[in-house]
Formats: structure tokens, C-alpha cells, sequence
């Protein structure tokens, strides 16, 4: 060991310096670029308790990948081997140099190529001793078993439980080529040092034993590492460039996250951030649904972020349908909706329209709003069983869009008019909240996301027509006849996925049915969502199909969901019978069930009920 | 799960007596008894199948007809009156039938054929579980299903009250009913709505149902006939006036009866308080929104297939109209030699254009027997 430099690490150090130096920078910009108030956000989230759990995020899902994992165990496995047992050997590679050399604060290029410095002691006995050479040969043993993995998933992507893989473009091929070459670059120069010293341990000691068998090993020693460190040179070289950049940026993400920032149009860096952070592995292709009935066609999240990383127009921005399952499916957790819905411009798609003047509803005393929404009014089945439902339960109620005229202001959101829509939201806030009603219920769940998330309604509780069934339910205000049937559920995306709403329909479901129906928030996309306002009737109509086709696998008598859209969507498709919850609801409801009413009362729910 | 509710559908509706006893067994039949060697199987009672099996017979062809319901002349029993001429139904059907009263000829009525299966030249009828006959050539002419009104739920169809189809207000004219407003007196005004069920992507109809244009004419123009004082509305996205005499029939509906045609169409309808029928709709000629409340509201409901399922077996979801191997020049279906289409089941048609498909058909299937008995010998 006499000194530590060599001119071929040269060739890693400047690559490496690239990749640092755009780090740098990166972290920079994308810290700049946030509000001032996610900025405070991640000032305190520094000095909390927040700090050490994205730590531990980081560790989990950066390293060991447990979401993958979760979800697709070979998957898992993969991205754990490549990633964990990298930085495996660059941490004890680290410890192994700083314990021999002494020195903290040595060059970068000194533990990793630390087996070049100091072959080690001599094959086999010695391996044991200090263990180094034992485990840097174990965790290489890892990463070249995910190696593995990876060229099997690139062929046959099936093999590791993928029915797709994401298309590269050629730069991301040629960093995917560099990458796939370190690891056994890495083997061949070590085991070359160690079967030129005799040294190295079962792998590395192993194949330099066979090595100096077959020939001498000492001339091609230089070479090999040169070739090795020309291989590090390239990647580094090219990561910030390619998909990589999610190897450094994930992190980053993990911690803002974790602080509270979220994708918003005032912090444009964080989008940034979430697009860096995407490692176009390819999950949310089997998510997409679109992937079946558009194959070939690049709709899915990972084409959509790296296109907008290129600084590119993402291709069929307009097709996606908003469901969402790509969100909820990816690992890295990128905000993929909300990334998607920040990109759709104003387009001008429904300008000019006249929005019709929102009618005041003064003086009329009511407990309880009934919103429809317009999709709803295209389904008056739901509306029918609605009033069916309210006037059992002894609810003072009112129509509020009896006339269908307000438009909740979602839909022109989804479109990209988001000034209309915050105009329509500010002039349906003011009307509901001077009927002076306590509960606002409505049959959609686009409006009672839109409600729910954006309206501010002080003193007025928002729910969801499942919701609110389920309480009638569960406060004896209506009761139900067992129907005798079987029912599969179809969850809506804005309600299930979007607004977290699980239990109560699965509590209405099971009180009518004798299915045991558990809304998991991972229901299919029925193809009908607002939010596709490009995509070709055929190709909704084929999503439709596919999502009926899996709802009904097991031949329910009726197909419940609580979506007016979604029960348009499917009734066409399936010669199953396809019924709104309230429906189901108001066809088993028994008559006389309700409460009398006293005069000593107090609120609750929004309708009166006896003390 | 809902139950139809098809509120002038009448289970036990009387025979209409020009042409009851016409199916009686008591009946004169014509042709004499020399025997026949090849027996041709006609699917289907309607006008098509009526017109093949009459033309087979007088070719000296053995007929087996089979018809699922217990009586021959499918929809034709349910019209009134058949456009452009305002003959009755019941006059085409007694002329149709006529033909079908012949020795060759065996009726087999209440027997639903669900598929046919070509083996060897010699075909198989068969029922849901059970083998119904066999034969040596198969027409086919099973007609069409009027389309779902409920499929297009924001019209309330079987939802609200005065919501009826073309065929359900066919029946009230049939059975000679009354078309009431809530309080029992004359309707103020009717809207019909043109292409439910047609040209519709939404509910995954592209193609036109040709049909119903003529006949939302001829209804308008039937109420405004009953009921003087009352507004009848059409509302189209464009009229298709294509048969002899339908273009003078829409002119007529305009210029001697007022029938106001209104081009665009209904977005949604839904019922107020006294349980009339509210319709918003857009006049896209004024580009305007409109608002209209009307007594009743009849949908011109399009054509659906009902063959291609007894040909592929495939099943309600598969339902396309099936195409004849030379569309424009024969009837003859590809890969399954001996069927031959006739009518409705090859796309949507009228009477006249059915009753031509049908002799068609017999036609091509006498040849196609000719050519195979003549090889064989």
C-alpha cells in the first residue's frame, strides 16, 4: 500500500463530479423553488420528529423498496439487490478503507476502488479474519442475483410478475447498458487483483483462483479496473440524464414529503422534484387499464412525467381518464394526478359556454341540502330512490338542483378551466350556505369531491349519499330488507381512490346483500370518468368492458356502484343488472320504519330525532 | 331487477279480427300432396319469414317454420298502421299470410331456436338444451329487438310515468286506447325524440336505425289527427326521409298538420310535480337552450340485433347484425353453408324491403340446393 492513485480513477472522478455537481444544484433549485410557506413547511419539518421518520422512509422504500416488495415480491426483490447491495458495498467498502488507511476524509475514489489498493489478505483463510472481503463478496453475490432479475425482466418481464415494461428511449438504454456492466466489471477487476495476490474471498478469491489457472492474471489486473472505472465514468456520466436521477432525487422527495409539501401550482420545483423522482419503473403500466384496450400507446404516468422532464408535451395528456390507480399503485409515491391536472392548460374547452345564473333558495327552512349534480340528473333512477330515501326517514329536505342548473364546477376543473370553476364554486357556496341547512348531501361523488376538498361551508357537513344511507342505517332512521341477492361492487374513483370513502358503502352493501363487500380504494377506472376528454368513444367502451368483465367474474345477481357516471358507463356492457347504492337501498327499503316526530328534539344529521 | 313496466302492453289482448281463425288448423290450405325431398328450415314468423316460407312452398320446397312466440307475423301484430300509406297492419299481414297456408309448409310454433349448427351439409336446429330439427338449408329470419329505452336513463324511461316508446304508443293506437294528459283530458302537447338508441356512441350504437324517422312522422302526424289542439314537437339531429312517399310524408306533416320539427337533441327529461314530462334540449338551427314541458314523451326507440346470437351462440353481449358474405349481391352467410339471411337480422329494413329480403332468400336457398343436389347425383 504505497500510494493511493492510480490514473484510471481519474475517469470515475470526473464522471462522478457530474453527477454531484448537478445534485448540487438540483437540491438548490428544487429548495428554491418552493413557496415561501413550504418553505417554512420544511424549516420546522428539519427540527421535528419528521426528520428522523422520513429517515426511516428512506431507508425502507430508497433501499429495501418494501412498497415493491408488497406488492410484487420478485419485483422487490430486484430493486432491493441492486439497490440495498450497492449501497452495501459502498458503505463497507467505505469502513474497510477508513480502518485500513486511518483517514476519514480521503478521496471519493479510494474506497471504491479499495480493492485495487489493497488486494487484502491471502485466499481463503485470511477472508475470515477481518470479514471484509467476505461480505463486499456477499453483498456483490446480491446485487449480481438482482442483476439477474433485471436482464430476465427486460426480456420476459412476466418472469418477475411485470405483464409490461416501460419502452426506453436510447439515452435511458445506454445508461440501463453502463449500469448492467459495473457489477460484473467490478467482479472481473477484483477477481483479476486477487488472482494476481492470491488473495479475495469465495467469489472474488474464487474466480481469480480459476483465473491464474488459465493464464496469468497479472498484465490484465490494469485494464480491468480501467474498464471498470470507465464503466462508473459513463453512468455517472449520463444519470443526470436519464431515469436514474431518481437514485438521488427519491430521497429528497421522501423528506419534503414527509414535511408537508405537497404538488401545487405555487411550488413548480416540487413538481420537478416528483418527476425526478420517478424511476419509470414500470408499475403503473399494468395499473393503467388503458394499457390493455390502447396498447402501444404512451398514456401511462412514466411516459407522461419523463416526457415532461424532456421539457416535451406529454403525449395523450387529454386521454387519461384521472383514476387515479397509477397514483395509488406507484412506489416512489410521485403525485401523479395532481401532476397530471397542474399540466392541463386552460384550453378554452367549454369557454364561451353560459354558465347558467345560480338560483338563491331564501326563506326556506330545511335541515338538509340535496344536491343531484348534473350527471345524476342524467340518471333520475338515483334522484327517484333519493326522494324515496329522504321522505322515509322523516328528513325536512330540499332540492336544491331540482332544476339541474348548478354545475358543482369539477368538471370545468378536470378540463383545465380553473378560473370558471373557482367563479361557479364561490357563487354555489354563498347559495348553499344561506339556506341556513346543516347537511349538504349530494348523489355524485365529483361534486362531494369538489365540495368536500375546495368549498369552504362553515357549519355545514358534506356527504356523500353512501354515506349518508349509511348513517340513516346505522341510527335506525330507515331499515332494510334482506334482498337474498349476491352484489359485486364497483368503487368509484373520485369516492373510493379520490376521497377515501370505504366503509359506508361497504356497510350499505352488506346490510342489502349477502356479499361480503370490502371496498379496498383500489377499484377500476370505469372509463367514463370527465376526466378523459380526448379519448374515443371505442376505446372508453373497451376500459368499460374490461373493468365489467372483472367486477363480474363471479356472476353477482346485481352490480352496485354509487356513481351516477359509472352506472352509465356500465349499463350498456354488462347483462348484469347495474344499480346506484341509493337505488338498491330505496327498492329493499321498508315502509314505516321511521321515527315519529316530537317536538323536544335535537339535530342530528341535519334532520330532527328524538331526545 | 326493475320490473318493465310497459304501460299499454296488454297480456291478453284480443285477436284483431281481419285475420283471426287464420291460424286455425280449420283453414284451407293450397298445393297439392306430391312429396318433397328437401326440406329447408325457415327461422322466424315476421314479415321476412312469412315471405320466405310462401315463396319455398310455391317452389315446391318442404318447409319447417318455426316461430318462438305461439302465433306468426312478429312485430306486425303489435303496428297500427304502416307508413307511408296508413295501411293497416292488420291488411299486410293478411296478405303475407295468405301465402303460408300450404301443405309443404309445417308450422312450428313456441319453438325459440337459439342456434344452428352446418355438419356435412346437412344443418342442425337447435333449442337451449335440446335438439329442435335438422334441414338441408337454413333461413334465417329472426328480426330484430327494439333497442332499451332504459339504457338511455335520462329520459325516465320506466322511470316516469309519461315516458312511452314508438312501440308502446303503437300499442295504445293498436288497441285503440286513449293517450291521456294527468287529468284525463286531451294532452296539450307530445314531444317525440328521434335516434334513441341510433347513431348514439354513448350506448354504443353507431349505425342508423333508418326507420324511426318515418315513423316518428307518422305518429306525430297521427296525434295531431286525434287531437286537434294538440302541440306535437320532433326533436332530430337530421331527418331521414328515404322510402317511397316519406319525404311527401314529412312535408305533409309540416305543411297540413303542424308537426314542429325541432333539430337537435333531448339532453335529459324529468317529471314535475304533476308528473309532466320537463325536456331540455338544444335547437342547434337557433342555437338555443330550450325548456319545454309536455304531456307525454315518446322515444323513437332504434333497431338492436337479435341474430348473430342464434348464429355464433355467442350470447347476449356479443349482439352485432350479421353480415352475408357478398352484402350487395346475396344473402348467404360466410362459413356456414345452406344460411341465408332474411330481413331485419342482416340490418335494419322496412316491411316492403323485409318481404323482398325474404323471397330473396328462398330464392338463393332453392339455387344453393339445386347446385348441391345436382353435384351429388
Amino acid at each position: 500500500m504505497e500510494k493511493l492513485f492510480d490514473p484510471f480513477v481519474l475517469l470515475f472522478t470526473a464522471g462522478f463530479s457530474v453527477t454531484g455537481i448537478w445534485f448540487i444544484y438540483k437540491v438548490y433549485r428544487w429548495l428554491a423553488g418552493l413557496s415561501s410557506a413550504d418553505r417554512s413547511l420544511v424549516f420546522h419539518g428539519v427540527f421535528s420528529a419528521r426528520l428522523w421518520k422520513a429517515l426511516i422512509e428512506t431507508i425502507s422504500e430508497s433501499l429495501i423498496h418494501r412498497k415493491v416488495f408488497s406488492r410484487n415480491p420478485r419485483l422487490g426483490y430486484m430493486h432491493m439487490s441492486l439497490a440495498f447491495g450497492w449501497f452495501m458495498l459502498i458503505l463497507i467498502g467505505n469502513i474497510e478503507s477508513t480502518w485500513y488507511t486511518g483517514d476519514l476524509f480521503k478521496p471519493i475514489y479510494v474506497s471504491v476502488f479499495w480493492r485495487f489498493f489493497d488486494p487484502g489478505p491471502a485466499f481463503p483463510r485470511a477472508a475470515w479474519q477481518p470479514g471484509f472481503a467476505f461480505i463486499m463478496d456477499l453483498f456483490l453475490l446480491l446485487v449480481l442475483s438482482g442483476l439477474l432479475f433485471a436482464i430476465v425482466k427486460r426480456f420476459r418481464s412476466r418472469l418477475v410478475g411485470l405483464k409490461r415494461t416501460t419502452r426506453q428511449q436510447p439515452v435511458d438504454r445506454l445508461a440501463l447498458t453502463a449500469l448492467w456492466l459495473i457489477f460484473p466489471a467490478r467482479l472481473i477487476a477484483e477477481s483479476m487483483t486477487c488472482g494476481a495476490h492470491g488473495t479475495g474471498s469465495f467469489l472474488t478469491g474464487t474466480l481469480g483462483h480459476l483465473f491464474s489457472f488459465a493464464f496469468s492474471p497479472s498484465p490484465l489486473v490494469l485494464p480491468t479496473w480501467w474498464f471498470y472505472s470507465f464503466i462508473l465514468s459513463s453512468f455517472f456520466f449520463l444519470l443526470p440524464f436519464t431515469r436514474y436521477a431518481h437514485i438521488p432525487s427519491e430521497p429528497v422527495l421522501i423528506f419534503l414529503r414527509r414535511f408537508g409539501v405537497r404538488v401545487s401550482i405555487e411550488s413548480p420545483s416540487f413538481t420537478d422534484l416528483n418527476l425526478h423522482a420517478c424511476s419509470s419503473c414500470g408499475i403503473c403500466l399494468d395499473a393503467c387499464q388503458l394499457s390493455e384496450v390502447m396498447p402501444g400507446k404512451q398514456v401511462q404516468s412514466n411516459y407522461f412525467n419523463r416526457a415532461l422532464r424532456n421539457g416535451a408535451n406529454p403525449p395523450h395528456q387529454w386521454d387519461c381518464l384521472l383514476c387515479g390507480r397509477c397514483g395509488s399503485a406507484c412506489p416512489v409515491g410521485v403525485e401523479l394526478i395532481p401532476i397530471r391536472q397542474l399540466q392541463r392548460p386552460d384550453t378554452g374547452i367549454g369557454r364561451g359556454l353560459q354558465l347558467p345564473g345560480l338560483v338563491g333558495k331564501n326563506g326556506h327552512k330545511v335541515t338538509i341540502l340535496y344536491f343531484a349534480g348534473c350527471m345524476t340528473h342524467l340518471t333520475p333512477g338515483i334522484i327517484s330512490s333519493m326522494r324515496k330515501i329522504f321522505d322515509q326517514s322523516g328528513a325536512s329536505w330540499h332540492f336544491f338542483d331540482a332544476d339541474g342548473q348548478n354545475c358543482c364546477g369539477r368538471p370545468l376543473k378536470l378540463a383545465g378551466q380553473t378560473q370558471a370553476a373557482s367563479e361557479l364554486k364561490k357563487k354555489l357556496e354563498q347559495d348553499f350556505l344561506r339556506s341556513g341547512a346543516g347537511l349538504l348531501v349530494t348523489s355524485c361523488p365529483i361534486c362531494f369531491r369538489i365540495f368536500n376538498e375546495e368549498y369552504r361551508l362553515p357549519g355545514m357537513r358534506v356527504l356523500h349519499h353512501s354515506q349518508y344511507i349509511s348513517e340513516l342505517l346505522e341510527w335506525k332512521r330507515i331499515k332494510v330488507g334482506p334482498s337474498g341477492l349476491s352484489a359485486a361492487y364497483h368503487e368509484p374513483c373520485e369516492l373510493g381512490r379520490g376521497s377515501g370513502i370505504l366503509v359506508e358503502p361497504g356497510l350499505v352493501i352488506r346490510s342489502l346483500f349477502h356479499s361480503d363487500v370490502t371496498p379496498s380504494g383500489e377499484g377500476l377506472c370505469c372509463g367514463g370518468s370527465l376526466g378523459g376528454v380526448a379519448l374515443e368513444p371505442e376505446v372508453r367502451k373497451a376500459v368499460a368492458r374490461g373493468a365489467a368483465e372483472q367486477l363480474t367474474v363471479n356472476h353477482p345477481d346485481v352490480l352496485i356502484t354509487a356513481c351516477p357516471l359509472c352506472k352509465k358507463t356500465f349499463k350498456p356492457v354488462t347483462s348484469i343488472p347495474v344499480q346506484d347504492i341509493a337505488e338498491a337501498t330505496a327498492h329493499y327499503l321498508i315502509a314505516g320504519s321511521s321515527m315519529p316526530e316530537r317536538r323536544k328534539s335535537t339535530k342530528v344529521l341535519g334532520y330532527e330525532i328524538n331526545k | 331487477m326493475m320490473p318493465r313496466e310497459k304501460p299499454y302492453i296488454k297480456s291478453n289482448r284480443q285477436e284483431i279480427p281481419a285475420f283471426a281463425g287464420m291460424t286455425s288448423d280449420a283453414q284451407p290450405v293450397t298445393g297439392n300432396r306430391q312429396p318433397v325431398t328437401v326440406r329447408v328450415a325457415v327461422v322466424g314468423g315476421g314479415p321476412a319469414g312469412m315471405a320466405a316460407v310462401g315463396a319455398l312452398a310455391a317452389m315446391h320446397i318442404g318447409v319447417d317454420w318455426y316461430e318462438k312466440e305461439d302465433r306468426v307475423g312478429g312485430k306486425l301484430n303489435n303496428y297500427h298502421q304502416l307508413f307511408p300509406d296508413r295501411v293497416p297492419a292488420s291488411e299486410a299481414f293478411g296478405q303475407l299470410v295468405k301465402g303460408t297456408y300450404h301443405n309443404h309448409i309445417d308450422r312450428h310454433l313456441g319453438k325459440a331456436i337459439t342456434s344452428v349448427g352446418v355438419n356435412a351439409g346437412r344443418i342442425s336446429l337447435n333449442g337451449k338444451d335440446h335438439k329442435i330439427g335438422e334441414a338441408d338449408a337454413v333461413i334465417l329470419a329472426t328480426g330484430f329487438d327494439f333497442f332499451d329505452a332504459r339504457h338511455k336513463e335520462e329520459f325516465g324511461y320506466g322511470i316516469y310515468k309519461h315516458v312511452i316508446t314508438s312501440a308502446d304508443l303503437e300499442t295504445v293506437f293498436a288497441d285503440g286506447d286513449k293517450l291521456l294528459n294527468v287529468n284525463g283530458s286531451a294532452p296539450a302537447s307530445v314531444a317525440f325524440v328521434h335516434c334513441v338508441g341510433s347513431r348514439d356512441e354513448q350506448v354504443g350504437v353507431s349505425y342508423c336505425s333508418r326507420l324511426c324517422c318515418i315513423t316518428g312522422i307518422k305518429q306525430a302526424i297521427q296525434i295531431r289527427r286525434e287531437y286537434r289542439e294538440t302541440r306535437v314537437y320532433n326533436f332530430y339531429i337530421d331527418m331521414r326521409a328515404f322510402g317511397r312517399g316519406y319525404e311527401e310524408l314529412y312535408r305533409e306533416a309540416q305543411e297540413n298538420h303542424g308537426v314542429r320539427f325541432i333539430r337537435g337533441r333531448v339532453s335529459e327529461a324529468s317529471e314535475d310535480e304533476q308528473g309532466r314530462i320537463r325536456v331540455k334540449a338544444e335547437d342547434t338551427l337557433m342555437s338555443r337552450p330550450i325548456k319545454l314541458t309536455v304531456d307525454w314523451l315518446v322515444l323513437l326507440i332504434g333497431m338492436s340485433p337479435s341474430c348473430s346470437a342464434v348464429l355464433s351462440g355467442k350470447g347476449e353481449r356479443e349482439k352485432s347484425f350479421t353480415n352475408a358474405e357478398n352484402p350487395l349481391t346475396g344473402s348467404a352467410v360466410k362459413g356456414q353453408p345452406g344460411v341465408f339471411l332474411a330481413g331485419c337480422c342482416a340490418g335494419p329494413m322496412s316491411i316492403p324491403e323485409s318481404v323482398a329480403s325474404g323471397r330473396s332468400a328462398a330464392v338463393q336457398a332453392a339455387e344453393y340446393l339445386n347446385k348441391k343436389n345436382g353435384n351429388s347425383e
